[in-house]
């Protein structure tokens, strides 16, 4: 892709300083960091939670915390890592990056943009509030899981309705998000840039963005369903009244399910980006993969059913819901292929975030594979509800979410800072992460096979084995993130310089903008030619 | 107004149609699935 006519226009008006700089930002930079550090606060946050999941499990019988602490512990844990860490370190990464990519001046509507963050402090407050109020007297702890299935989540305490507005909050966030990436795709990009020319990137967000204003609205609405149920009288999800507690299984997975592919579609984007950079070729079967990740988002929202096979559903229903899921393996398949037929014959190089895109395509296909496995229903009878689903989608999850994510930030570091992180000290923490990863939640896969059940405090002396290896791995797993805060500390404080093309082999409008970029982005549109 | 005033505020208008109608499907979405998918008449 060639431009003519770039102009960075110069600092036209002041540069807010201090801490207006931040709470008034409409700046999409700005506005990525905060969503950025944000999400890696976030992350230490739920990663201390697994931390004492994971020691709690290190030998059977109770050790360091009670039953009711234990599944306070795992409620909190995944709600924090989903919408605390994951989702806004997308969401960070599509603000820095969309404007630069696309040639446009900041975002559609930057004031909401500014709300979209400070949203979400405020829904983590309450989510941390809602694991911390019973201590204070505010009744029992949330001991659902992060499925909030009723009858039990309509018997918390208090904990329940705080954690009920945290997802309201962080829902909103999300919403506002996605619409603000949905009218900037599609009204702010630079002439010529149809949208078959937009970088991957902006095509994974684009189609993440739609999932995300088509699922969370359920979402909202379920949620705010088992608030009436909880305090208004009604019996939506109560069998007693009338209502019908499957019903919120539905509503919940009908969000739970196009959640999984909202958390990998930006991770999957950013490897579109990686891998052509490193192996220096373009990206093999662009219209291939935009379609791919059309489809996944197609099929992702018509199969969320596959999560309650044991519900005693219609066999026709069972056998629809199995033959959808499968079907999903088919585009996720072609992207995967895409990445490989990208490296095939490539002039390759195995900096940091190409070494994380290869370990992403061997762990997540092993994490897709374990999932088709669960798709079979008469296999999932077996394995429902065991320590083998905790294994498949930490296998799906971190490869395809977490680690593309790592990726990204090694990618597009220099870029932000305009300094390059320690190679030899991201490549250990590349090592220290993906063996520790591996060591943590391949030996799950084991444990639920034979027989282990998720969500549960103490086990049977026979699984002490795998679980020892397990937490010994997590222990290694977690504290390789110290090392990676210090990789990214240490580069933004001291890293080299570096110039705009940070990468050898990378292309697109946003290597043509200095390292670090200026504060207005694109003052003038740069006009695409070919 | 020029050229390039007029330009930037037709996009902004642009921008602001397009972001109500995606709010208004949002929250249309949200009434449906409380109380369609509920069966209780809204």
């Amino acid at each position: 892709m060639s431009t003519t006519a770039i102009a960075l226009e110069s600092e036209h008006h002041a540069r807010p300083h201090g801490l207006r700089r931040w709470l008034f930002s409409t700046n999409h930079k700005d506005i990525g960091t905060l969503y950025l550090v944000f999400a890696l606060c976030m992350l230490f946050l739920g990663g201390i939670s697994a931390m004492v999941i994971r020691s709690e499990l290190l030998f059977p019988g109770l050790q360091l915390v009670d039953p009711d602490l234990y599944n306070n512990l795992i409620t909190n844990h995944a709600l924090l890592m989903i919408f605390g860490a994951v989702m806004p370190a997308a969401a960070g990464m599509a603000n820095w990056m969309i404007p630069m990519m696309i040639g446009a001046p900041d975002m559609a509507l930057p004031r909401m943009n500014n709300l979209s963050f400070w949203l979400l402090p405020a829904g983590a407050t309450m989510l941390i509030l809602s694991f911390v109020v019973p201590f204070l007297g505010g009744g029992s702890q949330i001991n659902t899981g992060w499925t909030l299935y009723p009858p039990l989540s309509t018997q918390v305490g208090m904990a329940m309705d705080f954690l009920i507005f945290a997802l309201h909050l962080m829902g909103i966030s999300s919403i506002l998000a996605s619409i603000n990436i949905i009218v900037t795709l599609l009204n702010m990009r630079a002439p010529g840039m149809t949208l078959l020319k937009m970088p991957i990137f902006c095509w994974a967000w684009l189609v993440t963005a739609f999932l995300l204003i088509l699922v969370m609205p359920v979402l909202a609405g379920g949620i705010t369903m088992l608030l009436f149920d909880r305090h208004f009288g009604t019996s939506f999800f109560n069998a007693a009244g009338g209502g019908d507690p499957v019903l919120f299984q539905h509503l919940f997975w009908f969000f739970g399910h196009p959640e999984v592919y909202i958390l990998l579609l930006p991770s999957f984007g950013i490897l579109a980006h990686i891998i052509p950079t490193f192996a220096r070729k373009p990206l093999f079967g662009y219209r291939t993969v935009v379609g791919a990740m059309l489809g996944i988002a197609a099929l992702g929202m018509i199969v969320w059913a596959h999560h309650q096979y044991t519900i005693g559903m219609s066999l026709g229903a069972v056998k629809y819901f199995m033959l959808v899921t499968i079907l999903i393996s088919i585009p996720v398949g072609l992207i995967v292929f895409a990445f490989i037929a990208t490296m095939w014959r490539g002039a390759m190089t195995f900096e940091t975030p190409m070494l994380f895109a290869i370990a992403i395509i061997l762990t997540f296909t092993f994490g897709g594979l374990s999932g088709v496995m669960l798709a079979v229903v008469p296999a999932d009878m077996q394995y429902h509800d065991s320590m083998f689903v905790v294994a498949h989608f930490h296998y799906v999850l971190l490869p395809g979410a977490v680690f593309g994510l790592v990726a990204g930030v090694f990618y597009w570091l220099p870029k932000w800072t305009g300094r390059m992180y320690d190679e030899r000290l991201a490549k250990l923490f590349f090592w220290t992460n993906v063996i520790g990863f591996n060591v943590t939640f391949f030996p799950q896969h084991f444990l639920g096979l034979a027989g282990m059940p998720r969500r549960i405090v103490d086990y049977n002396v026979m699984f002490t084995e795998f679980n020892v290896i397990s937490s010994v791995g997590s222990f290694l797993f977690g504290a390789s993130y110290l090392l990676f805060l210090y990789v990214i500390v240490k580069a933004v404080r001291s890293g080299e310089r570096v110039d705009a093309q940070v990468w050898e082999g990378a292309r697109g409008l946003e290597w043509q903008l200095p390292s670090p970029p200026p504060f207005h982005t694109w003052g003038k549109a740069p006009v695409i030619t070919t | 107004m020029d050229d390039d005033a007029e330009r930037k505020e037709a996009l902004r208008r642009r921008n602001n149609r397009l972001a109500l109608a995606l709010g208004a499907f949002v929250v249309a979405l949200m009434v449906l699935s409380m109380f369609v998918l509920s069966g209780v008449s809204p």
